[in-house]
């Protein structure tokens, strides 16, 4: 097995195990969009209307969730350094971070958005093109949570920096996973070219978070 | 201590390296080299630049001035660097994988550790951990210099010895070691260098 298949192998385990893997950010998702309509009230043009912002919020959110243990962790135990040292790159590592996040703590979330839509009273095809589109975006939203968390790891209170960091570099693809559900609810005939926005944010992000994230991860070892 | 021409796959050279921390000076003006079987424990008072040295050969702190030329290195830092969710067995195998060497089995072995390889991490002692640690270290098969940081500090009298068995044996294969520590290893046939004494390195 290759030094990079074996890295993410490990931190496919690690982040699908240690602190409750999927469950934290399912559970902040799933609870806000329960709590949504008790604010809102049960107007239900209101809430179809408000599901593709509400959701894809939402899953913005939840991919916050998990940001901070991506890298502070492995800071102050010492893994941090061991990478660092090891056949892997921090380039590989951040790619390998991000990748673990989504493969094995976020990927509720494009279920969770799909059942919450129909909940909302979105139709199937609509409700799934939302989906679609946070499965799209999971990677970007990722990879930014990822870039944050290296930022800020060993920082203190370093949920508040990410959380500051991370919300607007995400902006986009909250606008375009929205805009596909509401453009597909709407029959707009846009859905399609938001769905490619949300992808090629994604891999923008891929391209460029990773060579960001480690900059930020060499430095917090000087 | 003398610059001898440096042969890079096989041993350390340090020159004209200066460090800070925090805006003070830490090494200044420090040469040394080592030889393929030498060790060199660095001793000092807390906060002269013993882990900042031992950082900066390892590339993670980058000098002020000097250079460092060194061979393939393991590192060993204050951290364990041990995930309390991972068994005994799944930390060695995966550092095994990451080297490509072995399954890890024997390092366990020599390090007292066989009994507990299905202990989680997070269940061991501070004193197993270390011993993990250093039994994981022992893998990377490139590795010609071992920079050890306290790697005692939590060790009993058993452990101690097998730390300085594993240390004269790598020595013996033409392995270098540098250690920082407070504590009396015991190892024998090593070079001392006092940190935060003398502007110089001897």
């Amino acid at each position: 097995m290759s030094a990079f298949a074996a890295v993410f192998v490990r931190e496919w385990r690690l982040a699908a195990a240690g602190g409750g893997g999927p469950a934290g950010p399912a559970a902040f998702m799933l609870a806000a969009l329960a709590l949504v309509p008790l604010a809102i009230g049960p107007d239900p043009d209101i809430l179809r209307a408000a599901a593709p912002g509400v959701i894809a919020f939402a899953a913005l959110l939840a991919s916050l969730q998990g940001a901070e243990r991506l890298f502070g962790d492995d800071l102050s135990d010492g893994t941090l350094e061991l990478y660092a040292l090891s056949p892997v790159s921090l380039t590989a590592l951040s790619v390998i971070k991000a990748g673990a996040y989504v493969s094995a703590v976020l990927w509720p979330a494009p279920l969770i958005g799909f059942v919450a839509a129909m909940a909302y009273g979105m139709d199937g095809p609509s409700a799934g093109a939302l989906s679609l589109g946070l499965v799209l975006a999971l990677p970007g939203l990722a990879l930014v949570s990822g870039f944050a968390g290296a930022l800020a790891a060993g920082v203190k209170r370093s949920g508040l920096l990410i959380a500051l960091i991370a919300a607007p570099l995400q902006v986009p693809l909250l606008v375009f996973v929205a805009g596909a559900g509401r453009a597909a609810l709407e029959g707009t005939g846009l859905a399609g070219a938001n769905l490619m926005l949300a992808g090629a944010f994604s891999l923008a992000a891929l391209a460029l978070a990773p060579f960001g994230m480690a900059a930020a991860l060499r430095g917090r070892l000087e | 201590m003398s610059v001898t021409a440096l042969d890079t796959t096989a041993s350390l050279g340090v020159q004209s390296l200066i460090l800070s921390r925090g805006g003070r000076v830490l090494v200044r003006d420090l040469t040394f080299s080592l030889k393929p079987g030498e060790a060199l424990v660095l001793t000092g008072p807390n906060g002269t630049g013993k882990t900042t040295l031992l950082r900066a050969i390892a590339g993670l702190v980058r000098p002020d001035a000097g250079s460092i030329t060194a061979a393939p290195l393991a590192y060993l830092g204050h951290g364990d660097a041990l995930k309390s969710a991972e068994t005994v067995m799944q930390a060695m195998s995966f550092a095994a994988r990451l080297h490509g060497a072995g399954d890890g089995r024997a390092a366990l072995e020599v390090m007292g550790l066989s009994a507990l390889v299905f202990r989680t991490c997070g269940q061991l002692s501070a004193g197993q951990k270390r011993r993990l640690a250093l039994a994981r270290m022992t893998l990377d098969p490139h590795a010609r210099l071992w920079l050890l940081d306290e790697p005692a500090a939590p060790l009993d009298a058993e452990g101690k010895a097998l730390l300085a068995a594993l240390v004269a044996d790598f020595r013996a294969s033409g392995g270098m070691v540098i250690a920082a520590t407070h504590a009396d290893l015991g190892w024998s046939d090593v070079r001392t260098l006092e940190m935060g004494v003398s502007e110089a390195g001897t």
